[in-house]
C-alpha cells in the first residue's frame, strides 16, 4: 500500500515529461514513415521506368492480338481457381436480363427438373432449390402442381439484409451466394418471401468426395456445411449458352427460359423460341406475390386447360 | 372446344390437327440398316424422352392422359411405315412435343429401331433403295424492303437448264436469339416468281446498334439436314442497350451503389458520434488541466 502511493507519487512528474516525449516520438515516427514511403515510391517509379533488360516474348492476348512483352515484365496470374471463379461470378453476362416462364398447364409433376437440379448442385433428396408444390387455392378450385424456385427478384430482400455481402445480385439479374463469405446467419432465409433458400444444417451430400475441390460460385458446389444454398438460374449453363438444368430436363415443356432484352424465351423440351412479351400477354401470365414489390424474374402461366390430370404426389 | 384449340395453339407449335402424313414423306426410310447398337442407343433416348408418357413397350404402363399415348409395341404402331413414324416423332401432336428440334435424325431413327424390335414380323426396307425426296437443289436469297418493312426471300432452283425461280417452296423466317432461333410469322410458300414476303415485326429488339441476325430456311416438316438456308445480319431491329440491373442505386446494392440518402444519413451519424467522443476526450483533458492549475 505504501509502495503504491510512493510509486504513484514518483510517476506524477515523469508522466508529464513522458507524454511530451511520446508526442515528440510520434511526430518523428510520422516524419520518418513519410520520408521512407516517399523514397520507396520514387524507387518503384524508377524501377518501372528503367528499360527492361530481359528477352522479349510474343504473346497472344485474350482478344486475339499478338503483343511483344519483355520477359522481365511478365507476371504470372494468380491461379487460385476459387478466387478466379468468385471474381467471374460477381459479373453477370453483359447485356442480358434472364427471365423464366413456367407454364402450369403442362406440369404433371414428373419431377425431372428437381432430379436434374439436385444432381447438378450436389443436393440431398430432401433439399430443394426447386420443388413442385401441390396447389389448391380453395375447396372449389382444381388442384395443380406448381414448380417454385428462387424468383431472382429485381428488388431482392435477401440481398438487402445480408450483413457480409455474401449474397448479391448481378447485372444480368441472377441472385447468387458466395459461400466463401457466408457466415450462416440465415437473415436471407427469413427475408425471402418465397422460402427459396435452404440451409446446410448437416454435412452436405458427398462431402468427403468433393473435399478440397475449388468452389464454383456459379454452381454453388461443393456445398458447404453451415451455409445457404438456393436456385442459381444455372448461371454456369447460361454462360455456355445452354438452358438451365431444370429447364432442359423437363419432359413436358413446362419451362421457358431466355433473355428479356432479346424478348425471347426458349422452351426446354421443344427447344422452340418464342417472343416473351407475346407469350406473357396472350396467356395471362402472373408473378408470385408482386404486391411485395420484389419484382420477380419468374413468370407463371395459369393452370388453364391442363394437359394432364392432377395426380397427388406419392413422395 | 374451339376455345381450347385456339388457346392451345397460342403456345404449342403449329401442328397438323389430323396428324396426316404427306405421301412423299411416308416412303422415307432409314439410310442405314438397324443394328443392335442402334437399338441400344434408341432405348436410352426412349427412356429419357418418351417413357414418361408412353411407358415401357409391351408393359401397357402408359400415362392416363387424353388423348391416350398408348403402348408403342402394339400393331396400331407396328403396321405403320418407317416414314410415318419418323414424321409423327418429328412433328408431334399436342400434348406430344415435336422432336425435330430435340433429337437429330440419327437419334429419331434409333428410337424407331428400338420400337421395331417389339414389332413382330417387321422387315426393314433395304436402305440401298432409298427414294430420296431431296432431289432438287434449292438456293435461297434474302433481301429487305426498307419502304415496306418486309423481308423478301427468293428461292431459286439450280438444275441443268441453269438458275430458275423455285415455286412452292416452304420458307421459314427466323432470327437468332441466345438459346436458339426464333421463328418470325408463319411459314410461307414461294410464289410463281420464287418469292415469299414476310412482314417484319417493327418492335423486335436488336443489339446495341439495332443489328439482328436474320435467317430463312426451307421448311421441311421432318427437319432434314439438307435443307437450304440463308443467314444475314441486318440493321432492322430496335436498338436495345438496357443498363445492367446493378447500375441503379438501390437499398440492396453494394456500398458504392447505396442510395444517396443512406450514405448521407450514415455519414452524418458517424460524424455525430465521433464529434461527441472527441468532445468528451477534450473535456476530460480540460478537467485535468484545471486540476493541475
Amino acid at each position: 500500500m505504501d509502495e503504491n502511493t510512493v510509486s504513484n507519487g514518483n510517476e506524477q512528474d515523469p508522466s508529464k515529461s513522458s507524454r511530451r516525449n511520446f508526442l515528440k516520438n510520434i511526430g518523428l515516427l510520422g516524419a520518418g514513415v513519410t520520408a521512407g514511403a516517399a523514397a520507396l515510391y520514387s524507387g518503384d517509379i524508377f524501377e518501372k521506368k528503367k528499360a527492361a533488360t530481359g528477352e522479349s516474348r510474343v504473346l497472344l492476348t485474350q482478344d486475339n492480338k499478338l503483343v511483344e512483352v519483355d520477359s522481365l515484365e511478365m507476371k504470372a496470374l494468380a491461379t487460385n481457381p476459387t478466387k478466379m471463379m468468385l471474381e467471374k461470378g460477381r459479373e453477370g453476362i453483359p447485356g442480358k436480363r434472364w427471365a423464366m416462364v413456367i407454364d402450369l398447364s403442362k406440369c404433371r409433376n414428373a419431377r425431372r427438373c428437381i432430379a436434374a437440379c439436385q444432381e447438378a448442385h450436389q443436393l440431398k433428396p430432401e433439399q430443394y432449390h426447386l420443388n413442385t408444390l401441390q396447389m389448391q387455392d380453395n375447396a372449389e378450385t382444381a388442384p395443380y402442381h406448381m414448380p417454385k424456385n428462387c424468383q431472382h427478384c429485381d428488388n431482392p430482400p435477401c440481398v438487402a439484409v445480408c450483413p457480409v455481402d455474401a449474397t448479391y445480385k448481378r447485372g444480368d439479374g441472377i441472385v447468387l451466394i458466395d459461400n466463401e463469405r457466408c457466415i450462416g446467419c440465415r437473415f436471407c432465409m427469413a427475408a425471402c418471401p418465397y422460402s427459396a433458400r435452404i440451409f446446410q444444417w448437416t454435412t452436405p451430400k458427398d462431402a468427403g468426395k468433393h473435399n478440397g475441390e475449388a468452389y464454383n460460385v456459379e454452381l454453388n458446389v461443393p456445398q458447404k456445411l453451415g451455409t445457404i444454398s438456393k436456385c442459381l438460374f444455372s448461371a454456369d449453363r447460361c454462360r455456355d449458352e445452354k438452358l438451365p438444368y431444370c429447364v432442359s430436363a423437363c419432359p413436358n415443356g413446362v419451362y421457358y427460359f431466355g433473355d428479356e432484352n432479346e424478348d425471347a424465351v426458349t422452351n426446354g423440351t421443344t427447344k422452340e423460341t418464342l417472343r416473351l412479351s407475346k407469350l406473357l400477354r396472350d396467356n395471362g401470365a402472373y408473378q408470385l406475390m408482386p404486391e411485395l414489390g420484389t419484382k420477380p424474374r419468374v413468370y407463371y402461366l395459369p393452370p388453364k386447360n391442363r394437359l394432364f390430370p392432377f395426380e397427388p404426389s406419392t413422395d | 372446344m374451339l376455345l381450347l384449340m385456339v388457346s392451345a395453339a397460342g403456345y404449342l407449335p403449329a401442328q397438323n390437327p389430323g396428324w396426316i402424313v404427306p405421301d412423299d414423306l411416308k416412303s422415307k426410310i432409314c439410310p442405314v440398316k438397324f443394328s443392335p447398337e442402334m437399338v441400344k442407343q434408341g432405348e436410352g433416348i426412349y427412356l429419357k424422352n418418351c417413357q414418361s408418357c408412353h411407358g415401357l413397350p409391351t408393359k401397357q404402363n402408359f400415362a392416363a392422359i387424353k388423348p391416350s399415348p398408348g403402348d408403342l409395341s402394339e400393331p396400331r404402331v407396328g403396321t405403320q411405315k418407317d416414314g410415318e413414324l419418323f414424321y409423327r416423332i418429328s412433328t408431334g401432336k399436342a400434348p406430344m412435343p415435336e422432336f425435330r428440334n430435340i433429337l437429330n435424325e440419327d437419334e429419331r431413327w434409333s428410337v424407331i429401331s428400338f420400337l421395331r424390335s417389339f414389332h413382330k414380323g417387321y422387315v426393314q426396307p433395304d436402305p440401298g433403295k432409298s427414294s430420296s425426296t431431296a432431289g432438287k437443289r434449292i438456293k435461297l436469297l434474302m433481301t429487305y424492303d426498307t419502304a415496306k418493312k418486309r423481308i423478301l426471300v427468293k428461292a431459286v432452283e439450280l438444275n441443268k437448264e441453269g438458275v430458275q425461280p423455285a415455286k412452292g417452296v416452304g420458307i421459314v423466317l427466323f432470327v437468332q436469339r441466345y438459346f436458339g432461333n426464333m421463328q418470325i410469322a408463319d411459314p410461307k410458300t414461294t410464289s410463281e416468281s420464287g418469292y415469299a414476303g414476310f412482314d417484319w415485326p417493327r418492335d423486335l429488339p436488336g443489339d446495341k446498334t439495332g443489328n439482328v441476325i436474320v435467317g430463312a430456311r426451307e421448311s421441311d416438316p421432318t427437319g432434314s439436314m439438307q435443307e437450304a438456308m440463308v443467314i444475314d445480319t441486318l440493321n432492322i431491329g430496335v436498338p436495345t442497350d438496357k443498363p445492367s440491373l446493378t447500375d441503379t442505386r438501390a437499398m440492396w446494392s453494394t456500398r458504392d451503389k447505396a442510395p444517396v440518402w443512406v450514405i448521407l444519413i450514415y455519414t452524418l451519424a458517424v460524424i455525430t458520434v465521433w464529434y461527441f467522443i472527441i468532445y468528451i476526450i477534450l473535456s476530460v483533458l480540460d478537467i485535468r488541466k484545471i486540476k493541475q492549475a
